[in-house]
């Protein structure tokens, strides 16, 4: 499993804020205390009809992710709220359904109740939907290999690639990567994609 | 299992419900729910019978997710009653414990819903879990069977220490064949935050292994406080499960013996200007 240590998440967070601006990506810093967290608000719009040319858009769904530390894993975990164009919090059930299809498989029988979850949130100590940090570990075996690969060195950034894909989110991976300076080459970093 | 767990089991703090006035139909106030509520146990296990003791002086069509006040202020049902208890009650002034019940307006943005008995069997699974990972990196918790888990959420629901601890004493065994935890899973509850590290139950200091003390653990989370004892001043309180233990126990001993039904030490910390 691959882990990061506090000290070192702050500093990952660090830079990948400062890519951020640079790259006017949204990502906001956040240190109330000795902590550090990161947040950003994404707008999903799900597409409906065309009509006379105009794609209708049927739904505007806000996502807002902070991700932070988690001591006791020792990785970065993702918590979220969402709330569609009126306002008001989505269900479980609704967030269950921004998973990508790819990993729906996880949301079955007794995955159901510990992928997705209601948490509260470590630093505001508010209600947060959290994606757990052990299923997470599951599919970042891609991310493992990078490391290996030493195509990034940013953890966080890594981490980010893999898990916002999760929820449907899009990540600017390939631009990032270039801010990085990260030369990518054939072949070893494709898991990115 | 030590005399300890089971003195501590016992540990229950008598609670007075009442509907909140202004959600009642009739002008005439119901008469109060009394229960003796066990600290590992959780507020909304008690829901059903309040439920049903109160509905009778609701308008239909009016009642919405159950949720508890005390104070003015909202009460996480995912912490163990017991912690809720030392987070805002003093015990010489504020027993029995006064509890408000509404059956209106959830403050969803301040609590998180709970649904049913499920969601409350998941959230306590996931904080032990958490403490499974921090005392033997899951590895107790990944070999339980599923009736296993079950079991021990059961022991708990049903308040039974027989059946609880049966499967519990497994999560009180040394990491890896050792005497002690890998980590000591801890938070503790100070001026509206939640400070959580890593604690070792041993440290090294001087080339010899030493116990890590209550002491060390306040004073590296809150240096102001706790870093200079001679300094300490009487305004500074300490609680874990409603006593104050002395400052040189080792983390471990606590771990083992006054951890609540989740695996973690929740502790307060108060100074005389902290009103939470």
């Amino acid at each position: 499993m691959a882990t990061i240590s506090e000290v070192e998440f702050g500093k990952c967070c660090r830079g990948l804020y400062k890519a951020s601006n640079e790259l006017q990506d949204g990502w906001d810093l956040i240190e109330p205390s000795e902590s550090v967290y990161l947040s950003k608000k994404f707008i999903k719009a799900a597409p409906g009809s065309m009509q006379a040319n105009y794609q209708i858009i049927a739904e505007v769904t806000t996502i807002e992710c902070h991700v932070v530390y988690s001591p006791s894993y020792s990785c970065p975990v993702l918590y979220f709220t969402a709330s569609n164009s009126e306002g008001k919090r989505l269900s479980l059930e609704d967030c269950q359904k921004l998973i990508s299809p790819v990993y729906q498989e996880h949301l079955t029988s007794d995955f159901k109740w510990s992928f997705v979850t209601m948490q509260e949130h470590p630093v505001l100590l508010k209600p947060f939907y959290q994606l757990h940090p052990c299923h997470t570990t599951d599919f970042m075996k891609p991310l493992i290999e990078l490391r290996n690969a030493k195509c990034v060195r940013n953890y966080v950034f890594s981490w980010l690639s893999v898990v916002l894909p999760v929820l449907g989110l899009n990540f600017r991976t390939e631009e990032y990567l270039v801010h990085f300076g990260e030369s990518r080459r054939d072949g070893e970093c494709d898991t990115l994609s | 299992m030590s005399s300890f767990a089971r003195k501590l089991w016992n540990g229950r703090i008598p609670a007075c419900f009442e509907l909140a006035m202004y959600e009642v139909k009739a002008n005439s106030k119901p008469a109060p729910y009394y229960v003796m509520l066990p600290r590992s146990s959780y507020l909304t296990l008690f829901t059903d019978q309040i439920r049903d003791f109160f509905e009778i002086h609701m308008e239909t069509g009016t009642i919405d997710e159950v949720w508890f006040e005390f104070r003015g202020k909202t009460l996480k049902w995912h912490y163990p009653c017991g912690l809720l208890f030392d987070m805002c009650c003093d015990p010489s002034t504020d027993l029995p414990w006064h509890i408000t019940v509404h059956f209106q307006s959830f403050p969803e943005k301040d609590i998180m819903r709970c649904p049913g008995v499920d969601a409350i069997e998941s959230h306590y699974i996931s904080v032990l879990k958490e403490a499974d990972q921090l005392k033997h990196r899951m590895q107790v918790y990944s070999s339980l069977n599923q009736s296993q888990h079950k079991q021990l959420w059961h022991g708990l629901k049903t308040d039974n220490f027989e059946e609880f601890w049966d499967i519990n004493k497994k999560f009180m065994e040394g990491h890896e064949g050792t005497m002690t935890f890998k980590n000591i899973p801890v938070r503790i509850y100070f001026e509206k935050r939640i400070i959580q590290k890593l604690f070792p139950s041993v440290r090294v200091e001087n080339d010899s292994e030493r116990d890590v003390t209550l002491h060390n653990a306040l004073s590296n989370c809150i240096p102001e406080l706790f870093e200079d004892l001679d300094r300490k001043t009487e305004t500074t309180a300490v609680l874990i499960q409603g006593t104050t233990p002395p400052f040189n126990t080792p983390l471990q001993w606590l771990s083992k013996n006054m951890a609540y039904a989740d695996n973690f030490l929740h502790i307060c910390v108060y100074t005389n200007n902290t009103n939470s």
